[in-house]
């Protein structure tokens, strides 16, 4: 009875879900009011909000702040945390080259270190997470705690399970994680009502999808999928930014990207210069070097035109092919067969990503969808989808890398092939080698290569409990099922006693549920906390100036007013001194309020007195 | 009498009334809720499909769609067990039914036919395999045409061990004779060999012809 209570009010629960596109440059969240879908501006009036964090003073702040501070605080702020999210410290030697801020290995993988605290890309990602949570409850009027979030379809089990735990640490229950080609798709479809078969060629800020979907009555099944997951815009601005490097060498001799704020600023350049090259013919890079130990300071410019750019942008772009002609393979189709092929993500804009689509599909590639909207409002109609709302579509998804086990010899053994539909079970039956042995120990990979050593880690655990009998006499049967989520769950029972085994898999790469509520525990008390630092902010900043401006016009007091009311602004700023001291904000806002009364009457004192000598 | 005792569980797991309509066994029609997947529904029950190797491909998806629209764990709040169940389990048919090889390695399965695996090249190919072996010790530039030509018998060869099957699945449709199944046992076990020969050609190749070499053509 009590599980159909808890179904209950899980049905009647009619608190909005929004979809939300975490994104390596920028995050949106999107939400479907009366079968329209929109999405929500942030609270800074856009729909864009830039996947950048920086600390103040240990603070986050998030968006278009925070990109300010790029260049600004290099040290203190961090960009691009997407391509950290999920992953081990040896998978990104190249990335932690290619970032400004300090990447350090943490248990579990990989953290962000700022002013000497580390923070890992999961709780990055939740920071992003709560300003897009804030944002949608501004734009509501209402409480939000339930999210559809996409991610890379080409992400493994870690990238994603770290992708949930974000959610879940910024305190939303994430309902369904979304392939991003998938949830294109689905607004894409809503539209335009298409059938037939499309392509998804989707290029985000760092990374690449492909997917091949059939469209039909509503029903949206993805045939097969592939991508690089640490392939995208970013990359573009590379071949810029390395491009500038090497000139920085020769012309100064320095290593610019040993320079955290010249590299920041060379991101930063780079960047306005591919945007500027999808429209103009030419364009200029300017950074500021800085020389002698930052004695010395001289601007650097390089040139560029498109053509020049094209040819160095090509060779990274040209890595989207073999994905493409893979998914196709795997869905037994040819470039004919598609009846459409739809541009995704903000780096489609450029003219040689374009070229090279249209040359890989063979046709005109459709430009028509928003390429940096389209995700999150597909996002959205998901959310919409699950909230009952919408029982015409239905997304049926598959999973992007097979997942298998190790098997003896250091090779791995696929057990789930790539591109089956989810969700999915396998089932293994496991025995013993030895007599008497009572556990057997389980590696789960996924990947597409032969090696153990080629494909990612996901888990490895050990079955236990198994009753000591001799070799190859025990029988476990181990369930692999991958949620609709494309999320691993593995059961494991023991076929002669029945007795179900509970296995706790530890994400290689990332939390467990329980490590992820344990900090979701202690940043709600830290919540407090930064509640009360943000109040002393304000308090303090407001108080200031009135301090500053009293203290000046101290002299002044003593020569128009009364020695009495003089005296009583002297004691006012001595108590808002000593509150600020003391950082009580309600000492500092009473003393503060003190401190202007006293100095009314002085004011309209000192603007007579001005007025009077300016007439005479 | 006694049959009924062992008729499959035809009430709904949920609100224990009788399990009927175009959506049984999957879902109760009564209180809407998916329905465990019982030990004895097959493939061909989930789907609906006659139980044989020749399927109407168009029929198929039709009902994978429809049975999709009821069960997936989208259509359920929360998390639905059942319902994650029910639909690996449709996900799981569905492929299995739309594949032609691995909608004979199930037949067989579920018919109670095994299928041995053999380590031995099949007769057919044996004698220009050894010729192959032989020639690539002596003469490797030789070895090539050899190749080549070795490459060519195995795709004929392949090609009629497949149109027997289909003959023989055929004549299985039309009368349902284990017989039938016990011959198609044996071809695939002819086949099992197949996949570690393809491997050994792959060597052989990069070794006459040098890395890189590709089959396109």
């Amino acid at each position: 009875m009590a599980i159909q209570i808890i179904n209950d009010s899980q049905a009647r629960d009619s608190s909005p879900i929004v979809g939300i596109d975490l994104g390596t440059t920028n995050s949106l969240v999107a939400y479907v009011q009366n079968g329209t879908p929109s999405v929500l501006k942030s609270r800074e009036g856009k729909h864009l909000i830039p996947s950048v964090v920086t600390f103040e003073g240990g603070i986050p702040v998030v968006g278009d702040i925070a990109k300010r501070h790029k260049v600004r605080d290099a040290r203190h702020t961090v960009f691009s945390v997407k391509r950290l999210l999920g992953r081990g410290l040896e998978d990104l030697k190249q990335a932690s080259s290619e970032l400004p801020y300090e990447i350090v290995s943490s248990e579990g993988g990989v953290a962000i270190r700022v002013e000497g605290k580390t923070y890992t890309p999961i709780e990055i990602s939740a920071i992003i997470l709560r300003e897009l949570k804030a944002a949608a409850e501004a734009a509501l009027g209402k409480p939000v705690k339930r999210a559809v979030i996409t991610v890379p379809a080409y992400f493994n089990d870690s990238q994603r399970q770290a992708t949930r735990a974000a959610g879940r640490l910024a305190g939303l229950d994430v309902m369904r994680i979304v392939n991003e080609p998938t949830a294109a798709a689905l607004a894409y479809g809503l539209d335009r009502k298409r059938e037939g078969l499309i392509a998804v060629y989707d290029l985000g800020g760092g990374t690449f999808d492909v997917s091949i979907l059939k469209l039909h009555n509503g029903i949206f099944e993805v045939l097969a999928t592939n991508g690089n997951t640490a392939l995208g815009g970013d990359d573009l601005d590379r071949v810029i930014v390395n491009s500038a490097i090497r000139e920085i060498r020769e012309r100064f001799g320095i290593e610019a990207n040993q320079d955290i704020d010249l590299n920041a600023a060379l991101i930063e350049a780079a960047e306005a210069v591919k945007i500027a090259l999808s429209e103009k013919t030419e364009a200029q890079l300017e950074v500021e070097v800085k020389l002698d130990g930052g004695k010395r300071r001289e601007k650097f410019t390089q040139r560029w035109t498109r053509d020049e750019f094209q040819f160095l942008a090509r060779a990274v772009v040209e890595k989207t092919r073999e994905p493409c002609l893979q998914a196709l393979k795997d869905a037994g189709l040819s470039p004919n067969d598609l009846s459409d092929v739809v541009l995704v993500g903000g780096p489609t804009r450029l003219p040689v990503v374009q070229d090279v689509a249209r040359e890989i599909f063979g046709r005109e590639p459709n430009t028509s969808v928003h390429p940096d909207e389209v995700v999150a409002v597909g996002a959205a109609i998901q959310a919409d989808i699950l909230a009952g709302n919408n029982k015409d579509f239905l997304l049926l998804d598959v999973v992007p890398l097979s997942l298998g086990l190790e098997t003896y010899g250091g090779l791995m053994s696929p057990l789930i092939p790539r591109n089956t539909r989810i969700p999915t079970v396998a089932k293994e039956v496991f025995t013993t080698f030895v007599d008497k042995q009572t556990g057997v120990d389980i590696h789960v990979l996924q990947g597409e290569r032969d090696r153990v050593d080629d494909n990612r880690s996901l888990a490895k655990f050990k079955l236990k409990g198994i009753q000591p009998m001799p070799a190859g006499l025990p029988r476990v049967e181990v369930s692999f099922l991958i949620d609709a989520d494309g999320i691993l769950q593995v059961a494991a029972k023991d076929l002669h006693t029945g007795y179900e085994q509970s296995i706790e898999v530890r994400p290689s790469y990332g939390l467990t549920d329980a490590q992820v509520e344990d900090m979701l525990r202690s940043s709600q008390e830290h919540a407090d906390q930064d509640i009360e630092f943000k109040k002393w902010v304000e308090a303090r900043n407001e108080a200031e100036p009135v301090l500053r401006s009293s203290e000046l016009k101290l002299s002044d007091a003593y020569r128009l007013l009364p020695q009495a009311d003089a005296l009583k602004i002297e004691q006012a700023i001595g108590k808002l001194k000593a509150a600020l001291s003391q950082k009580n904000v309600a000492d500092i806002r009473e003393a503060s309020h003190l401190l202007s009364q006293a100095t009314v009457k002085l004011a309209d004192l000192i603007v007579k007195e001005a007025i009077i000598r300016a007439s005479s | 009498m006694a049959a009924a005792l062992v008729s499959q569980p035809d009430r709904c797991a949920d609100c224990s009334q009788p399990l009927t309509g175009t959506l049984s066994p999957h879902l109760c029609a009564q209180c809407g809720q998916p329905q465990p997947v019982q030990p004895s529904e097959d493939f061909f029950l989930t789907l609906g499909a006659p139980r044989r190797f020749s399927q109407d491909l168009g029929q198929l998806e039709r009902r994978f769609y429809e049975l999709s629209r009821a069960l997936h764990p989208d259509r359920f709040p929360g998390k639905n067990a059942v319902s994650l169940e029910r639909m690996s389990h449709l996900n799981r048919a569905y492929s299995t039914l739309k594949n032609r090889a691995e909608l004979r390695s199930y037949l067989l399965e579920l018919e109670g036919v095994k299928v041995g695996s053999q380590n031995q090249i099949p007769m057919e190919l044996a004698e220009s395999w050894f010729e192959l072996q032989d020639t690539l010790m002596e003469d490797p530039e030789a070895a090539r045409t050899k190749l080549q030509e070795f490459e060519k018998e195995m795709f004929r060869f392949k090609q009629v061990e497949e149109t027997a099957l289909m003959t023989l699945e055929k004549s299985y449709d039309q009368s349902f004779a284990r017989e039938d199944l016990e011959k198609i046992a044996r071809h695939i076990q002819a086949q099992s060999y197949l996949k570690s020969l393809d491997r050994d050609i792959g060597r052989i190749r990069e070794k006459v012809f040098g890395h890189g070499h590709s089959d396109h053509k």
